[in-house]
């Protein structure tokens, strides 16, 4: 079992795509904490995040993605999430996560659908 | 499997010991048979309880952590325990979920999880340590419908 966060990058068209792969918990959530607020930070305003390779999460990976979409609301951008593993998703209905973020079976589904709301 | 089984390690209370922490229980769990399921939600409430301690029992000095996981052919619990500031997670307030992402607090959560995922979590303070147990059935009971056909 992985015991570490990979993050890569990717761009679709205008749209970055972050792959989160492994654990996110308190000790490598701010890995990708960082890659989130460069993205920001450059102007990007539309963030999709792929979840597919996320195995854990804790409420410190919960934080980061939140305080990344706070800076996203706050300047008129989106976050969606793509691909939560069954446990995954549970954590985030436990936070009340499902109602804040939009939440997307997969990345073509993501990419696929329109951003003006 | 017949019997009990506990294991126990103690560490400094650094980020960097929280790994060691929460493998030694689901460690344990797997070897003992533990559904993945059930290792996931106890591994995600030793790291809580253990982070928690790690950042704020000593702050700002230093200190150690201790976790102690026992495990029943029916369950498993596991203690965390330090000798930081006295502190009840379980008087902390349950998070207000009802807001939009402007108004939710950015943190708070980790106790609501504790909550949310163990079948019971007690505390006490005693002999100047704090002592957190949260206990998981090995298995979670079948929903009502279905358990009704049995």
């Amino acid at each position: 079992m992985s015991t570490i966060l990979q993050v890569a990058e990717e761009r679709r068209g205008d749209v970055p795509v972050l792959f989160l792969k492994g654990r996110m918990d308190a000790t490598t959530s701010p890995d990708a904490e960082a890659h989130i607020n460069r993205l920001i930070d450059k102007g990007d305003r539309q963030l999709v995040v792929d979840l597919s390779g996320l195995e854990y999460i804790s409420s410190a990976g919960l934080r980061v993605l939140l305080s990344g979409l706070k800076r996203l609301k706050a300047s008129g951008g989106a976050m969606k999430l793509t691909a939560l593993a069954p446990e995954i998703q549970k954590v985030f209905d436990i936070a009340g996560f499902n109602r804040l973020f939009l939440i997307y079976r997969s990345l073509d589904e993501a990419l696929g659908t329109d951003t003006a709301r | 499997m017949t019997g009990e089984v506990t294991r126990r390690l103690t560490v400094p209370a650094t980020l960097g010991h929280l790994e060691d922490l929460t493998s030694m229980v689901t460690g344990l769990l797997r070897e003992q048979g533990f559904p993945e399921k059930t290792i996931f939600e106890m591994d995600l409430a030793v790291d809580e309880a253990c982070t928690n301690v790690i950042r704020y029992a000593y702050a700002p000095g230093e200190g150690e952590v201790t976790v102690e996981c026992t495990v029943t052919p029916t369950a498993a619990t596991v203690c965390i325990i330090d000798c930081g500031h006295p502190f009840d997670p379980l008087a902390v307030e349950p998070p207000d979920l009802s807001g939009g992402v402007e108004d939710r607090p950015i943190g708070g959560l980790g106790v609501h999880l504790i909550r949310s995922l163990m079948d019971t979590v007690t505390y006490e303070y005693t002999g100047g340590k704090n002592i957190l147990c949260m206990t998981r059935s090995r298995t979670e009971g079948l929903p009502e419908s279905e358990s009704d056909h049995l």
